[in-house]
């Protein structure tokens, strides 16, 4: 199954050049705003997602796992997810249209996160 | 760049994949079952454009699209993976065809993400056999009203 990565790169490095205190800051500043993005990525998929019994929208809304520091997972547990994400008549992509849309968005929200936070 | 992209790419898979009957371009109530396998598909799915520079001249573009195989067999279908896989991941790229159907030159490259087989749930439905999509996606940045384009 096709699996798409968000990745965050540099903060490491904007990490390394802080104190104690500023690092920790950052460090949850992240975490906050990937948490955010994500249940909003998960919502808008949901909403997108073709209806019958609900079952699909449901799962996808409470999907969002937090697996570990800024890493988080979202899908859905239904059988028919992949086939309906893959061939439905007209609604096909709504994980892969939302991902792209709302991944552009989550980069610029984390950017100006920490920027907030340094200042 | 959407229809010069989606011809190149169809264009591009017919010549370099020769084990392929037909490359399919997908729209509205299209029937796939009377094309003779093993055969492509190519469904475009959204793009992404970004504004990035001021005066609103330059944007970024993210077109993302899903191309079927379909196989007789198994075996045939992991063998036709692995070509298309290496066809559109190759760093030469896809020469650019214009609207007007001729060469520009140009070529571009794509990002291929990943591939998905999908079961066929329906045995009546031989077409759906042996199939599965790959996520292709191709970025661009050019000005506004132009053609020109880098990656």
């Amino acid at each position: 199954m096709t699996r798409y990565k968000f990745r965050v790169k540099g903060i490491d490095d904007v990490k390394s050049r802080l104190g104690t205190e500023g690092a920790v800051d950052v460090h949850s500043a992240v975490d906050d705003e990937m948490e955010k993005g994500i249940k909003r990525i998960a919502y808008k998929s949901g909403m997108e997602a073709p209806i019958d019994t609900g079952y699909l929208r449901s799962t996808i809304i409470d999907s969002p796992t937090k697996l570990d520091h800024a890493y988080y997972m979202y899908g859905s547990v239904a059988p028919y997810a992949q086939r309906q994400e893959y061939e439905h008549k007209t609604k096909r992509g709504f994980f892969r249209r939302v991902f792209t849309v709302e991944g552009a968005k989550l980069t610029d929200d984390i950017a100006k996160r920490v920027k907030k936070t340094l200042e | 760049m959407l229809y010069e992209i989606s011809l190149s790419l169809r264009k591009y898979l017919e010549a370099k994949v020769l084990e392929i009957t037909k490359v399919q371009l997908l729209y509205d109530n299209i029937s796939l079952s009377e094309i003779p396998k093993p055969f492509l598909t190519i469904d475009f799915l959204n793009d992404v454009v970004t504004v990035v520079a001021s005066g609103r001249s330059s944007v970024s573009e993210s077109y993302n699209f899903q191309i079927g195989v379909f196989a007789n067999s198994y075996s045939e279908l992991l063998r036709l993976k692995a070509k298309v896989q290496d066809v559109l991941a190759s760093s030469d790229g896809v020469p650019l065809y214009d609207e007007a159907d001729m060469l520009t030159g140009d070529r571009f490259v794509c990002d291929v993400v990943g591939f998905t087989r999908m079961p066929n749930e329906d045995i009546a439905n031989e077409t759906n056999n042996h199939r599965g999509y790959f996520d292709v996606s191709v970025r661009v940045l050019r000005n506004v009203g132009s053609k020109i384009f880098t990656q």
